[in-house]
């Protein structure tokens, strides 16, 4: 999927496109759950190469402002633009999206009968068919071309926000902030799923296990290499995900973000539960991610140490609001991020 | 993946390590010619066991041919239902609904109940093509749902098939069924239905390889892969780039292809289709086989449905016969026959409480680059590890 | 703080949605739908089938919500509390299919007797079940319990089976089927408002049960975090043991009921019930009790009002058509919790 949205929202953002520096760009994002505002009016931007922290107390709201850019929550406000494009956005009437399967074969049934195939057995058989018929090729359709198809949707009104691998695709890696590997699968087979959109092997050549197929499989596996001994798991390709010990489950979480080649890279947390040591060894790895690879980041973190070492600009939420945003001296310095964290000061 | 137990049919008696690691090694390099040389194995071996007692002393070879023809049918369901349980993780409890259709297309496409005479060969494609149609159409709308909700869409959309087929009796015989369905034909010999078992036994044996093989290149794609990844945590596969509803609608679809292959077949080879042959039970013993053979490991499924066929069909229903043979005072009196499906249920209970993790559970196994030592400690460590922790 | 405007809600709908008196709407709505299609005599029969399905769904949900478990062994314990009772009722009034009470007092006799007996008794074949085919399982892949629960009904239905044989059983009738009551100018039979008591009642005890005792605040907080409950003391083997005695005795009181108002039975009955009574649970939102009741009486309605058309054979399709549709626009059921997370 494309950018239905950017087209029929009428909201191209001019700015955004003539400047490329600009990577991520949410724009008064807002998420409720029942009567609970969990993100309101959140804008934030993510310029090409920087490193970008979310701090705030517990619950103020940074994971859940997360999962929305990274399309697995939909907001029910606001929009989040990548490179220009706004993907993200609230839906509308996604529930009519299952009628769509059902619609022309309906007509198709109506026309038959008007036409007056139900006197016949042929007719009917035929109604069917077509009703069938039709059925399956809008089901092709939406699978084969989902960015046309999500573009038809929204021409009638149908919105659909991103999903997460709509996110990915855009180059957009993300970790997760209670560590989701595949707890079953290799080491080197977790990195291989992070680069499952840079391969291109399709049905045929799985089925037939093409030479073409078995290249591509040969590089992959050299580049998953490269990504592993960049974050420090050299030699542990064959290893479960699950018998590895907590830290390197982190950096492995890092590598397999990285599979998809992203431009940016969401992490929740990245040093929840380290030790002194591996929350150092963590935040050199986020610097070579900038320096070596070009690597913009969002962060967010609870350790002020790391936050403060490493960011350019920091966004302070609390109760689900922007409270602040600035460089780390900046934000030190603010009274309201000093009082939501240690309480209002007595008067 | 499983290259250890994919090796074992065809090297029974391998105890040496290093030969071991070999053949481990082979395997997994060349997994369609070990499939191949294990399927020749089977083929080779089924026939001569039954000759011997205590098989001989059941029924003739061409009955027990017979029989291991249409475990082939259950061996080809479960292969199928594996890519969706065992690989996806996602919970198919109407899979003999794909059965169903596939059997139905080709008693449509071959009998005299609508005159059409379409050649088995094509039809296998076309039925596997129509089931996995009848696949995508009951995935799209519901592969979103949450693992056990699916299960109860399933469940119903597996109750929906057979009763349609039932009540319009107009397009189906309903209960009746459809019947003088052709047989496979090569050039101007025709497989015989009764008498000469070989057509069948090797035709089916054909099928089997030909799925395994696809299967297994399937699981060792970047497609398995992804399926692998959704079974294990579905919204990390989504933000890893895997479009899940993709993914597991072709699993769906797949699956469901495999089925129709085997309802192809089945109602060539029975010659007969009506709906009772497709009803909830179908769909659970195949779970069943797939469960108790191990789930994603796909030679240990195709043991399991073999096994779990037998005990249900022939085992304890020449139980009678059996006891008759040995005179065992108090045993040769009761009537097994009576007790086949308590004994079936009692089975299914106790081989799961004995394996909770299946017959052959799929063991994630460490590279062939490791030592021998190495490796059978990751195993133990494996199966440890699939249970309780 | 700065105070920031929220996107105006879509307003009323809005409003009536986060209230969650939709699904019961709807269900109301389709009553009245099927009351004026099927007419009230075939409507009072709704309610009926509705009622029994609900309790059977109960025990589906509750266990659910406990350990995720399709526990498909349920419906043929339904079956075998209809069968036991079937047994009471005839070593009490003998062998005559066609005995049926003689006095109130007799009547309410067998009725109570039979309760008291059946309802603890299928209680401990849940327990036993659990203890024996389940809970050696828990902490096995997922699908090996369910394949046990599946072996488990096979096992059940053969042993009552070879006992019975396969046909069809007369049971006792012990409010004779004739007799109705007159309100205004309908007749009601009298089995049938025992029925929708007796139902009705059942769930608004096992609501009571869950909601305001300490027993029922353990089952609750297990379904919630098997872990965080035991941490906090509860005992987890002894709350599942619960959960399946209280499910299995509401499906033996569905096995009483069923028999008193069809007045036979058969072996293969649990299988069907069972799946309709599962469906029931999982459209009202599985691990929601009130969404087993609302299912179960939707999948009445759907089933009568099908048979009165003369679908009779298409009704159990209609039902799991009704179901696949509802789920695809709801997809966690009538009253099932909406996720926070998609994927």
């Amino acid at each position: 999927m494309t950018t239905p949205s950017a087209a029929t929202l009428g909201v191209t953002r001019a700015s955004t496109a003539e400047s490329p520096e600009i990577l991520l760009e949410a724009t008064r994002v807002s998420r409720r759950f029942g009567g609970l505002v969990a993100v309101r009016d959140v804008d934030l931007v993510i310029p090409a190469g920087g490193i970008i922290s979310i701090i705030g107390p517990n619950g103020a709201g940074k994971t859940t402002f997360f999962n929305v850019v990274a399309g697995i929550i939909d907001p029910t406000a606001g929009t989040v633009a990548f490179r220009g494009r706004v993907l993200v956005t609230r839906p509308r009437r996604v529930w009519l999206e299952s009628l769509s399967w059902v619609v022309p074969s309906a007509l198709a049934v109506l026309v038959g009968l008007l036409l007056g195939a139900g006197s016949s057995e042929a007719g009917i058989l035929i109604t069917l068919a077509v009703a069938l018929g039709l059925m399956v090729i809008v089901l092709v359709v939406a699978v084969a071309r989902p960015a046309w198809y999500q573009n038809v949707l929204a021409r009638i009104g149908i919105i659909r926000s991103a999903r997460p691998n709509d996110v990915v695709a855009q180059g957009v890696g993300r970790t997760f902030q209670n560590i989701r590997l595949f707890q079953n699968m290799t080491v080197l087979e977790n990195v291989l799923v992070g680069m499952h959109l840079q391969l291109r092997s399709n049905l045929v050549d799985h089925l037939f296990s093409t030479r073409r197929q078995a290249a591509e499989e040969a590089r992959a596996v050299v580049r998953a290499r490269e990504l592993l001994r960049l974050v420090g798991l050299r030699g542990r390709d064959d290893e479960l995900a699950k018998n590895l010990p907590y830290g390197d489950q982190r950096r492995l979480e890092v590598a397999r973000a990285l599979g998809n080649d992203p431009v940016l890279l969401l992490l929740d947390e990245p040093t929840a539960g380290m030790n002194p040591r591996e929350t150092s060894e963590m935040m050199a790895l986020i610097g070579r991610l900038r320096s070596d690879l070009g690597i913009s980041i969002l962060l967010i973190e609870h350790d002020m140490r790391v936050v403060m070492g490493v960011s350019d600009r920091i966004t302070v939420l609390d109760h689900g609001e922007r409270i602040a945003e600035g460089t780390p001296d900046e934000v030190r310095r603010d009274p309201r991020v000093i009082e939501a964290y240690l309480g209002k000061p007595p008067e | 993946m499983n290259a250890r137990v994919a090796s074992a049919p065809s090297r029974p008696g391998s105890t040496g390590p290093s030969l071991r690691q070999r053949v481990r090694t082979f395997s997994a390099r060349h997994r369609s010619i070990s499939v191949l040389i294990g399927m020749a194995a089977v083929t080779a071996f089924l026939p001569i066991m039954v000759l011997v007692p205590p098989f001989n002393s059941f029924s003739s070879q061409g009955v027990w041919l017979d029989g291991f023809t249409i475990a082939g049918i259950y061996v080809l369901l479960a292969l199928g239902l594996n890519i969706v349980v065992g690989l996806s993780g996602l919970l198919d409890l109407g899979y003999a609904a794909f059965f169903a259709i596939g059997s139905y297309a080709f008693a449509f496409a071959a009998s005299p109940f609508t005159g059409l005479d379409i050649p088995f060969w094509p039809m296998l494609l076309i039925g596997a093509v129509v089931a996995a149609v009848f696949g995508i159409l009951l995935g799209a709308p519901t592969l979103r749902l949450r693992g056990d909700y699916l299960a109860i869409v399933t469940l119903g959309f597996g109750e929906i098939v057979p009763i349609v087929f039932l009540n319009s009796s107009t397009y189906t015989e309903g209960p009746n069924g459809i019947g003088g369905i052709s047989p496979p034909s090569i050039g101007d010999f025709t497989f015989p239905s009764v008498g000469n078992p070989w057509p069948f036994y090797l035709t089916m044996i054909g099928l089997i390889t030909i799925s395994m093989i696809l299967v297994y290149r399937l699981q060792d794609s970047r497609l398995g892969r992804a399926w692998m990844a959704i079974r294990e945590d579905e919204l990390a596969a989504a933000a890893n780039g895997v479009n899940t509803v993709t993914t597991k609608l072709l699993a769906f679809a797949l699956g469901a292809s495999t089925a129709g292959l085997a309802g192809v077949f089945a109602s060539s080879k029975l010659t007969l289709v009506s709906p009772n042959l497709f009803r909830f039970d179908v769909s659970f013993t195949v779970l069943a086989m797939v469960v108790l053979g191990g789930m994603g490991n796909i030679w240990g499924v195709a043991v399991g449905a073999f096994l779990v066929f037998l005990i249900q069909t022939v085992i304890l229903k020449q139980l009678n016969v059996f006891f008759d043979n040995v005179q065992v005072p108090v045993l040769s009196d009761v009537d097994f026959l009576q007790y086949q499906f308590l004994l079936y249920g009692i089975a299914l209970v106790a081989m799961m409480l004995i394996r909770p993790e299946g017959l052959f559970p799929s063991r994630r196994r460490r590279s062939e680059l490791h030592g021998d030592e190495d490796q059978d400690f990751a195993e133990l460590g494996d199966a440890m590890g699939a249970s309780p922790e | 703080m700065t105070t920031t405007t929220m996107p105006a809600p879509a307003g009323a709908v809005d409003a009536l949605r986060r209230m969650r008196i939709g699904p019961y709407l709807f269900v109301a709505a389709l009553a009245v739908v099927v009351f004026v299609a099927i007419g009230p005599d075939q409507f009072v029969n709704a309610l009926t089938v509705g009622a029994i399905y609900a309790l059977v769904a109960l025990g589906y949900t509750m266990v659910y919500g406990i350990i995720e478990l399709i526990n498909f062994a349920h419906g043929d314990v339904f079956m075998v509390g209809a069968f036991t009772a079937m047994f009471v009722l005839t070593s009490m009034l003998g062998q005559d299919p066609n005995a049926s009470a003689t006095s109130l007092p007799q009547a309410l006799f067998l009725i109570l007797t039979t309760f008291a007996i059946v309802m603890p008794v299928m209680g401990l074949l849940g327990v036993a079940i659990e203890r024996f085919a389940y809970r050696p399982l828990r902490n096995a892949p997922r699908l090996a319990p369910l394949i046990t629960a599946i072996g488990i009904s096979f096992i059940l239905q053969n042993i009552v089976q070879i006992i019975y044989g396969p046909s069809p059983v007369n049971t006792p009738q012990v409010i004779p089927p004739t007799a109705t009551i007159q309100i205004g100018e309908f007749s009601i039979r009298i089995v049938v408002l025992f029925v929708i008591a007796v139902s009705v009642s059942l769930m608004i005890a096992l609501q009571l049960f869950v909601s305001r005792t300490r027993l029922g605040r353990a089952m609750r907080s297990t379904a919630q975090d098997r872990e965080a409950a035991q941490l906090m003391g509860v005992d987890i083997n002894r709350t599942i043991a619960l959960t399946f005695f209280i499910g299995s005795g509401l499906a033996g009181a569905a096995g009483i009921v069923q028999g008193f108002y069809y007045g036979n039975i058969v072996f293969i009955l649990g299988f069907q019930a069972g799946l309709k009574a599962f469906t029931a649970a999982v459209l009202g939102g599985i691990g929601n009790i009130t969404g087993a009741a609302l299912g179960g009486f939707v999948i009445g309605f759907i089933e009568t009002t099908a048979a009165a058309y003369g679908y009779n054979q298409w009704g159990q399709a209609l039902v799991f058509a009704v179901l696949i549709i509802t789920l695809v626009f709801r997809p966690t059921g009538l009253l099932g919790q909406q996720l926070g997370e998609r994927a």
